[in-house]
């Protein structure tokens, strides 16, 4: 059996015990929420340990729903959480929140402020953990897709993530989770706006938060006008457009309901499951970049190849053939028969 | 392997409403490449614990100008003792006492910074209790 000490791997709240693996899995298991906390951040630190637990705690008859929410800095996502969690947790639900907030691409330092939007659910049903992006884009980071996994295998039976302030292209929440609210507010453009790809176009729900504010009835006019033109989605769901007054709960048992009918709505018409497949498939496809990235890319051996190339096209070399050429010999690996 | 980053909570607990003084550490301490979670003001060492549990922070800083330092630093160190989670850093801020500073201290906080005291001198404090320990 391996020994791990967490003095090795730095801070956090059990690093000065010497905990081992199976301490760790047989306290989560417990539903000791400091093991959960730790293995978040092994996750994060990207130490095999974390991720080597999270397959062995992994229980497919455990599944949470999974809800984003995802929209332009400030429109009241974290508020949304708050009210959203405490009325579930009135409901006797187990509540997993991750709120993504941006690391610094300069200092990789993160001021994670959405807690502060979150006052009411401090009971113990419900586990938030602040992310920052450290480094990936999109509003979302690998972490928080593994992290939202630990929380799923814990037992939490809806697990919300918030992503970060995003623009019009981060749209990868939509894989992560089953449903997607695209938090809008009022003057946040009209009909052009709503016309642009990207995030305009990944909503299950549309929710118009701070729906106290001037410009909101027009806003929502132009709006409904939009769904109608988009009709339905692909798969035959029309997103309903929703209202809500974040800080006072106005509007949040409607947006409830319109989550719960989304969610019958995958149930129906099998999309739950192969949301979950896809779900899977793209973490499997991480995990080989990951590997290709750490394994192959910046290894000794790949770089010298690397630099060879780079040589031979400065001194008029063909581009491409190198190219081609490297990436076989990469795929080769290390000592190819 | 992705490498380790500091994460530091910072709350104000007590009764009094600014939090000025929090914001510039945090903007600091982030500039200093941490990943500061910040709870807000108003916040019972209750909560504040179950925050740095779940967050599974570093060090714990509280800014205390309201004179409730003497009830506030210390029940947050007896809660973390309850969790096993002592290993925690404790620092704080405010104008303190002398006599205080010192009681405090001995209870287990693991500084205080008193006003004047610069983010860099801060940053550098929890770098070097970090850097310590991983050794
Ligand atoms: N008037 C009004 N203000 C609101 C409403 N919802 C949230 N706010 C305020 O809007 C501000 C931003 O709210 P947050 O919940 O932090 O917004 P966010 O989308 O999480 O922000 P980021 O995480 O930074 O992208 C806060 O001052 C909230 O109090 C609302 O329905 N009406
Ligand atoms: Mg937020």
């Amino acid at each position: 059996m391996e020994e791990w000490t967490f003095s090795q791997t730095g801070g956090g709240v059990l690093k000065g015990k010497a905990m081992n693996r199976q301490d760790l899995a047989d306290r989560f298991r417990a539903g000791d929420r400091r093991a959960v906390a730790r293995i978040i951040s092994l996750i994060e630190q990207g130490d095999p340990l974390g991720t080597s637990l999270l397959a062995e705690l992994y229980d497919p008859s455990k599944r949470a729903i999974r809800i984003g929410l995802t929209g332009a800095p400030g429109v009241g996502k974290s508020t949304l959480v708050n009210s959203f969690a405490s009325i579930l947790e009135k409901q006797k639900k187990k509540i997993g929140v991750v709120a993504i907030d941006p690391s610094s691409p300069f200092t990789k330092g993160a001021f994670l402020g959405d807690r502060v939007r979150m006052q009411d659910i401090k009971g113990t049903n419900v586990f938030v953990r602040s992310m920052a992006t450290r480094g990936s884009t999109g509003g979302l980071s690998w972490p928080a897709w593994l992290t939202t996994a630990v929380l799923e295998a814990f037992g939490f039976d809806t697990i919300v993530i918030e992503t970060v302030g995003v623009g019009q292209v981060d749209v990868e929440i939509r894989e992560l989770v089953d449903t997607t609210c695209v938090v809008l507010q009022p003057e946040a453009g009209d009909s052009m706006q709503f016309l642009k790809a990207g995030l305009m176009e990944i909503a299950d729900i549309y929710v118009v938060n701070k729906a106290d504010k001037p410009g909101t009835n027009a806003m929502v006019a132009d709006l409904k006008d939009f769904v109608k033109l988009i009709t339905v989605r692909e798969n035959g769901w029309r997103p309903p457009v929703v209202l809500t007054i974040a800080n006072t709960g106005k509007g949040l048992d409607e947006l409830i309901r319109a989550i719960d009918s989304h969610k019958g709505f995958l149930e129906q018409t099998k999309e739950l499951d192969e949301k979950r497949k896809a779900r899977i498939k793209r973490q499997l496809k991480q995990h080989f970049y990951e590997k290709m990235e750490n394994e192959i890319w910046r290894a000794e051996w790949s770089d010298t190849l690397v630099q060879a190339a780079v040589n031979r096209i400065i001194s008029g070399g063909d581009a491409l053939k190198e190219a081609e050429e490297l990436a076989a010999s990469l795929i080769a690996g290390p000592n190819p028969v | 392997m992705a490498e380790k980053i500091i994460r530091v909570l910072l709350a104000k607990p007590g009764l009094d409403g600014h939090d000025r003084g929090v914001r510039v550490i945090a903007k600091g301490l982030r500039d200093a490449g941490m990943e500061v979670i910040y709870l807000g003001l108003h916040q019972t060492p209750e909560d504040i614990v179950e925050a740095a549990i779940q967050e599974d922070v570093d060090v714990i800083g509280l800014s205390s100008l309201a004179g409730a330092h003497m009830t506030i630093f210390p029940k947050v160190i007896e809660l973390l003792k309850e969790k096993n989670a002592e290993d925690i850093l404790i620092v704080g801020g405010g104008i303190i006492p002398e006599d205080d500073l010192k009681s405090l201290e001995d209870q287990g906080v693991d500084k205080l910074f008193l006003p004047g005291t610069t983010i860099t001198e801060i940053a550098e404090f929890i770098r070097s209790k970090m850097d310590s320990r991983a050794a």
